[in-house]
């Protein structure tokens, strides 16, 4: 949705990280989920592949 | 006394489930320090302070987990750890068991149409997940800091080539359609539309406002390097062209700490050319305004921007002072009164970025002031544990929050500053911000309440504390409860940013 549409609409959120932000927005009444998002640790060589296959 | 150290390697937590946890372990009978932080520098260093200090904790990256806690006895370590997996372990309500959480961007998408994804995940996480979520046209509000300045252009040429809205990043605060997100207070609904690249700035004028019965439809946050030559305003143009365009929107504010000139100017081109409503401009600091329309106006301070919407909606002739200086120059005399002699410095600690800046700025050419928010290199701080000078800390600064939640969040490192400085006899005013709202720990005040009980036997020989209570009535903390408490302590509050940096100034003037 792009900004001026999204200026005249509901929020609809997507939260990714700190809950407190999905907490926050419930409790106002607001259409919001909760990601279930940990960190991901890529060794070089996935690094490598990753960079290797966006160079072709 | 019982120490327990031990490292979990490639674990991950977030700062505020670590900052509860804590928390948690700290108020259980016979633990006398405790700490359970994700292994950066940042975090390594507090804890060599508290001297826990094993190889084990040398040897951690950032990804890793320490627990160091120290107890009277081994009976009272026991039951922490106990009490430790489980506090782990727990879930809050947005996370329970029987609330399906999408695994992915996409996935999240289609589960309730999101229209914006906020990112809150370690600096280094954020780029990809943010252009993610712009793949899949969802606009952001990109809350983590430390992304580089080159990930932010890639970022902001992405999102702007597709009318996408992409705040940030380090993007605390803005308010859609009158939804509050991120750090943001609960304010009155209006005709008022503002950008700024300035997270506390946002708040304070947005708080100010509602003081005044004036209501804001939009407040869009742009980070606060969206203004630099880099980056070159992408965000604030867009944003100001889509608040210009909306019809319910009668008056336009711009905040920011100081902007490139160049960009500046150029924000200023685009007003000139294409802005019709009335504008208020705050860029925070010496800038310098060249010709612009009679629909412009400048203003210096936070308050003073927030005042100016005011008259402009009340049409008045002039604006009203919020407090006068004859009231504050009341003040300093009577504060000045009890100071012992050698008390000489003033000390700001602050969670706002824009708010240390703004009193930064209003003290600087009148005492030898250091900040890390200061762009003079002679002028920054090297070492936040001993400054025997007059000094305004900004400890949400990047290099604070790394494994650690942002102060506003997390008081932790700033209550320890706060009562390193109240016991020290060379200081005359520490100036505190106390931020409410959404996002923002829901007892903002207690750790430095709780100091200044701890500390009651030197009430009669402390520096003057001086602070600045950000928040509405209708936060989710109960704001006059909480001023009170600090009044009772003999804390002086005052109703704006300026005015507590105006009366902290007045009152080392008086001792020169």
């Amino acid at each position: 949705m792009n900004l001026n549409n999204l200026l005249k609409n509901n929020v609809r959120v997507l939260n990714i990280g700190l809950e407190q932000f999905n907490e926050d927005l419930l409790e106002q009444g607001v259409n919001s989920i909760q990601m279930d998002w940990k960190p991901r640790e890529i060794s070089d060589d996935v690094k490598n592949l990753i960079n290797f296959f966006d160079e072709l | 006394m019982k120490d327990y150290i031990v490292v979990k390697k490639r674990i991950y937590y977030d700062s505020v489930k670590l900052m509860l946890v804590t928390g948690g372990i700290k108020a259980m009978d016979g633990i006398v320090e405790v700490a359970v932080v994700m292994g950066t520098p940042l975090n390594k260093e507090t804890l060599q302070r508290t001297s826990f200090k094993s190889d084990e904790i040398d040897q951690t990256t950032p990804s890793d987990l320490i627990i160091a806690i120290r107890a009277n006895q081994q009976e009272h370590l026991d039951n922490a750890l106990s009490k430790l997996d489980e506090l782990l372990n727990s879930t809050n309500s947005s996370s329970n068991s029987s609330t399906y959480k999408p695994k992915s961007i996409e996935a999240g998408q289609k589960q309730n149409d999101s229209n914006i994804c906020i990112i809150s995940v370690p600096g280094k996480y954020a780029t990809d997940l943010s252009m993610d979520a712009l793949k899949n046209k969802m606009n952001v509000l990109l809350f983590s800091d430390n992304v580089s300045i080159e990930d932010e252009l890639k970022l902001k040429e992405y999102s702007t080539s597709k009318n996408l809205l992409l705040m940030g990043p380090d993007c605390g605060t803005a308010m859609i359609n009158g939804t509050p997100l991120g750090f943001a207070n609960k304010v009155k609904s209006g005709k008022i539309g503002i950008i700024a690249a300035s997270g506390t700035g946002l708040q304070e004028v947005m708080v100010l406002l509602h003081q005044n019965s004036i209501g804001i439809k939009q407040a869009i946050g742009t980070g606060g390097r969206d203004l630099s030559e880099k980056i070159g305003a992408l965000t604030m143009l867009q944003a100001l062209k889509a608040l210009n365009e909306d019809d319910d929107i009668d008056i336009l504010l711009i905040i920011s700490k100081p902007p490139a000139q160049k960009v500046a100017d150029k924000i200023l081109n685009y007003v000139n050319n294409h802005i019709k409503k009335p504008i208020v401009i705050n860029f925070l600091g010496d800038y310098t305004a060249g010709e612009h329309a009679d629909n412009v106006y400048f203003e210096k301070y936070l308050e003073d921007a927030a005042l100016e919407v005011v008259r402009i909606c009340n049409q008045d002739a002039k604006k009203q002072d919020m407090i006068k200086d004859s009231l504050i120059n009341e003040y300093a005399t009577n504060a000045t009164k009890n100071l012992s002699i050698g008390r000489k410095y003033i000390k700001g600690l602050y969670s706002g970025g824009t708010l240390n800046y703004e009193s930064y700025f209003f003290m600087k050419d009148n005492l030898d002031l250091y900040s890390n928010s200061s762009k003079d290199p002679n002028k920054q701080i090297t070492n936040i544990y001993n400054q025997k000078k007059h000094s305004m800390i900004d400890l949400g600064d990047d290099k604070f929050t790394v494994g650690r939640a942002h102060p506003m969040i997390d008081p932790t490192l700033r209550a320890e500053l706060f009562e390193m400085e109240l016991k020290d006899k060379e200081n005359a005013v520490i100036i505190l911000d106390i931020v409410l709202g959404y996002g923002a720990n829901r007892e903002p005040e207690k750790a430095f309440i709780e100091i200044l009980e701890k500390n009651s036997h030197i009430k009669n020989d402390r520096p003057v504390i001086i602070a600045y209570v950000l928040g509405t009535n209708e936060d989710p903390q109960p704001m006059e409860e909480i001023i009170e408490k600090l009044k009772a302590q003999g804390v002086i509050v005052m109703p704006s940013n300026k005015s507590a940096a105006k009366l902290g100034l007045e009152i080392i003037k008086k001792l020169a």
